[in-house]
């Protein structure tokens, strides 16, 4: 059903009818269990087929109206947000509570001649699950609105989605999502006895939930080796790349955190599944 | 160079007869064959290789422009009178009644009931119920100029530059609905999921600035207006790297330019190697071409670094120049937009969207007319006069207009009144490369409510625009599922050739 906000008459016509009453018939007899209808529908065998777009595929149905494979779609602004503090660690898993002020651009909230003032949160505040973000319709968290999410003027059932290259300044400059790789970086030193590969590893693991393949880890392992020369060779004020007091400063901090920025850019990483 | 050659043909799959059909495909053509393997061929990353500035070294390009640019369209169809647009859209719906089109006799009537003859063949209207009266233009008009365009006095300013205007007072559009009715008239119909004019130009021209997007979107107004959705400026079934680029408005309209601190320019490329290299392997995995998408988006992301500081600083202008648009760089407006409008045509960008919300008058429209006049109508002004002071008018498209004009009759509403959404009779304007001087075009009956003559339907207006920038209409198509889709559909759309100079 490709119009899951219009099941008028300007709504399109479901593509697989007889399913949608087998569905509909079964959650009915289920007891309306909503979260075994989550586990039948995750479980199927439509749900787990590869993403993969074979150019038949592509020619005979280009938008996957017949699910003859998975549809990949990109994280929502509040998962993409999420999963970053999620595999580095800082995400505050507290549940409840009034809304918290993620930093934002300095500024950027007068400039829209708004009362009252965003004030960033300090502490806990600054790492909360994003639904709890402040929200407000005319000024909404630029990098939330950014990455596609609706400003709330009018109930949204799908997002639009963009693919444009002020996310990826966002992705690459905010610094929560440099935060965020820093962080990260400083929990595989911390974390992680053994060398680079064993590093790269537990870094793949983290974001990509796979270990590196071969030629993977090779490239990866290159660019660590190559970043460690250069940073050795030109040193950089890394304390901004540093989060962790005893990884502070550290070049070997500075080359994870690189790299660690570039896991939570791939596209592999924001895409789902 | 050769390959690079070879790209710039890679509107294959344009069909160019309008009797060929093409091969049945169901994506946008471009993420097969050519571009692909173009990205693959520039193995050291277009990116650290400047492929702007190589591009742009090459000499032996043809002088028709296109080469260049990247676009699916490897020559103009008819000679380009504009290389850019710039697109006014006064979102809500402008009053035409007030401000293009008086009607003595309307005001004459005021407060008469409707005359039934209007009503025959109508659909309902937007939100008015029963019978309304109509209602007069509290506004004075005046001829202005030498060519005595008629404007009100609602747009002193653009009165001052009457003489470069092209009035359309015929213009009829097939909705009153708001969201299908910008569809209307970005995308020619009131479907969403089309590609829009400026996805359309950017797909088939290409850009002539390899550091910046070739379609930009900048909005202004009020935040009670209509919600703008990211479909206004949407790519469609057109590769998303078309779609348009949203800047936010006010002092920093793209944030997080600057890289984290310790990250140089030299370290950030050598990342972006990395996520290309990982992001064509997924590529090669799945085929899925928004991957090519975002790996062009992320290129354009590091160029766009060095491009937009200085690009979007709006205190380097002048005293003057301020003031004449009446900007302030500080605060976020429309006329902020119309001064960055003019430096992105400068540096070549196809095409600039300017969205001015709050044009829904439905309540108190002598208020809100006011108050929206009061904040475009200068900037709109300057940028014209600043355009040609540059000598940017003569090859750049200035389109002004809303998705419909608005009821000749009252929607009352306590002691206001609005007016409705109004379908069948509006205003737009066009100005700047290949449009005639002073000229005001199509009649509408005497109280504004029908065309009588020279009706210009949005089909019409976007098959003129296609031609000012040397695209035949009927000639730039992709094929979707089956269909060769365009811009102008399949049922007839006419170049207007009496506004063209």
């Amino acid at each position: 059903m490709p119009t899951p906000d219009d099941f008028g008459a300007q709504g399109a016509m479901p593509t697989h009818p007889a399913l949608l009453d087998w569905l509909a018939t079964e959650f009915v007899t289920s007891g309306w269990n909503m979260k075994g209808m989550h586990r039948l529908i995750v479980t199927s065998a439509t749900y787990r087929q590869s993403a993969r777009i074979t150019p038949g595929l592509r020619q005979r149905d280009p938008r996957n109206v017949l699910l003859a494979r998975m549809t990949r779609v990109r994280l929502p602004a509040e998962q993409i947000r999420d999963q970053a503090l999620a595999v580095s660690g800082l995400l505050v898993r507290k549940v409840g509570g009034p809304p918290v002020f993620p930093r934002q651009p300095e500024g950027y909230w007068q400039q829209r001649a708004l009362p009252g003032e965003w004030k960033d949160s300090s502490g806990e505040g600054r790492y909360r699950r994003t639904m709890y973000t402040y929200w407000r319709r005319m000024a909404l968290h630029p990098s939330l609105e950014l990455l596609n999410a609706p400003a709330r003027e009018t109930c949204v059932a799908q997002r639009d989605i963009s693919n444009v290259p002020t996310q990826a300044l966002v992705l690459l400059n905010d610094p929560i999502f440099s935060k965020a790789a820093s962080v990260l970086a400083a929990r595989l030193i911390r974390e992680v006895d053994g060398n680079d590969e064993a590093k790269l590893a537990r870094a793949f693991r983290r974001v990509l939930g796979r270990l590196p393949q071969d030629a993977e880890r090779a490239r990866f392992l290159a660019y660590v080796a190559r970043q460690r020369e250069d940073l050795n060779t030109h040193p950089v004020a890394t304390a901004a790349l540093a989060e962790s007091p005893k990884a502070n400063g550290s070049v070997d901090h500075a080359v994870w955190a690189l790299t660690c920025s570039v896991l939570l850019n791939l596209d592999e990483t924001i895409t789902r599944p | 160079m050769t390959h690079l050659k070879s790209i710039a043909g890679c509107g294959g799959k344009v069909s160019r007869s309008a009797g060929s059909l093409p091969a049945y495909s169901g994506e946008s053509p471009e993420i097969s064959g050519a571009r692909r393997s173009f990205l693959q061929q520039s193995t050291m990353g277009f990116g650290s290789m400047a492929l702007a500035s190589l591009l742009q070294s090459d000499g032996n390009a043809s002088d028709t422009g296109l080469q260049q640019s990247h676009g699916a369209l490897d020559q103009f169809h008819v000679a380009p009178r504009a290389k850019r647009v710039i697109f006014l859209f006064m979102a809500g719906g402008p009053s035409h009644v007030d401000l293009f089109d008086p009607k003595p006799k309307l005001n004459e009537l005021d407060g008469k009931e409707i005359p039934p003859r209007l009503l025959k063949d109508h659909q309902q209207f937007a939100l008015i119920r029963g019978t309304p009266s109509l209602k007069g233009s509290p506004y004075r008009f005046a001829p202005r100029g030498d060519s005595g365009t008629v404007i009100s006095e609602l747009m002193p300013h653009l009165a001052t530059v009457a003489d470069e205007l092209a009035v359309i007072r015929s213009m009829k559009t097939d909705t009153n609905v708001h969201d299908p009715g910008v569809n209307m008239l970005n995308c020619g119909t009131q479907l969403f999921g089309r590609p829009t004019l400026g996805a359309w130009l950017s797909y088939g021209l290409g850009s002539d600035n390899q550091d910046l997007p070739a379609y930009i979107v900048l909005t202004s107004g009020a935040n009670d207006g209509q919600p703008l959705l990211q479909s206004f400026w949407g790519n469609g079934f057109l590769d998303s790297r078309h779609q348009g680029v949203p800047f936010l408005s006010g002092a920093q309209p793209v944030l997080h330019l600057a890289n984290p601190a310790g990250v140089t320019t030299a370290r950030r490329r050598e990342q972006l190697d990395l996520i290309r290299w990982m992001n064509e392997r997924q590529h090669d995995a799945l085929g899925d071409p928004e991957i090519l998408s975002r790996v062009a988006a992320y290129e354009m992301a590091f160029r766009m670094q060095a491009s937009v500081p200085e690009l979007t600083d709006l205190k380097s202008e002048s005293k003057e120049t301020l003031t004449l648009y009446g900007a302030d760089p500080a605060k976020p407006s429309f006329a902020n937009n119309c001064l960055l409008a003019r430096r992105l045509v400068e540096d070549g960008i196809r095409f600039v969207q300017l969205y001015d919300r709050g044009w829904d008058s439905h309540t108190n429209i002598e208020h809100e007319h006011k108050r929206q006049c009061g904040a475009a109508d200068r900037p709109i002004a300057a940028l014209l006069t600043d355009l040609k002071q540059h000598g940017l008018l003569e090859d750049t498209l200035v389109i002004w207009g809303g998705e419909f004009g608005r009821t000749p009759v009252a929607q009352v509403s306590g002691k206001t009144y609005g007016r409705d959404h109004h379908p069948h009779a509006f205003t737009m304007w066009l100005a700047g490369g290949g449009v005639k001087r002073g000229v005001t075009y199509g009649q509408t009956d005497e109280f504004g409510y029908h065309v009588t003559e020279n009706a210009v339907h949005v089909r019409d207006l976007h098959a003129t625009i296609l031609h000012l920038l040397g695209i035949d209409h009927r000639r730039l198509s992709v094929a979707v599922q089956g269909l060769d889709m365009r811009l102008t559909g399949v049922e007839d759309a006419r170049v207007v050739r009496e506004l063209l100079a």
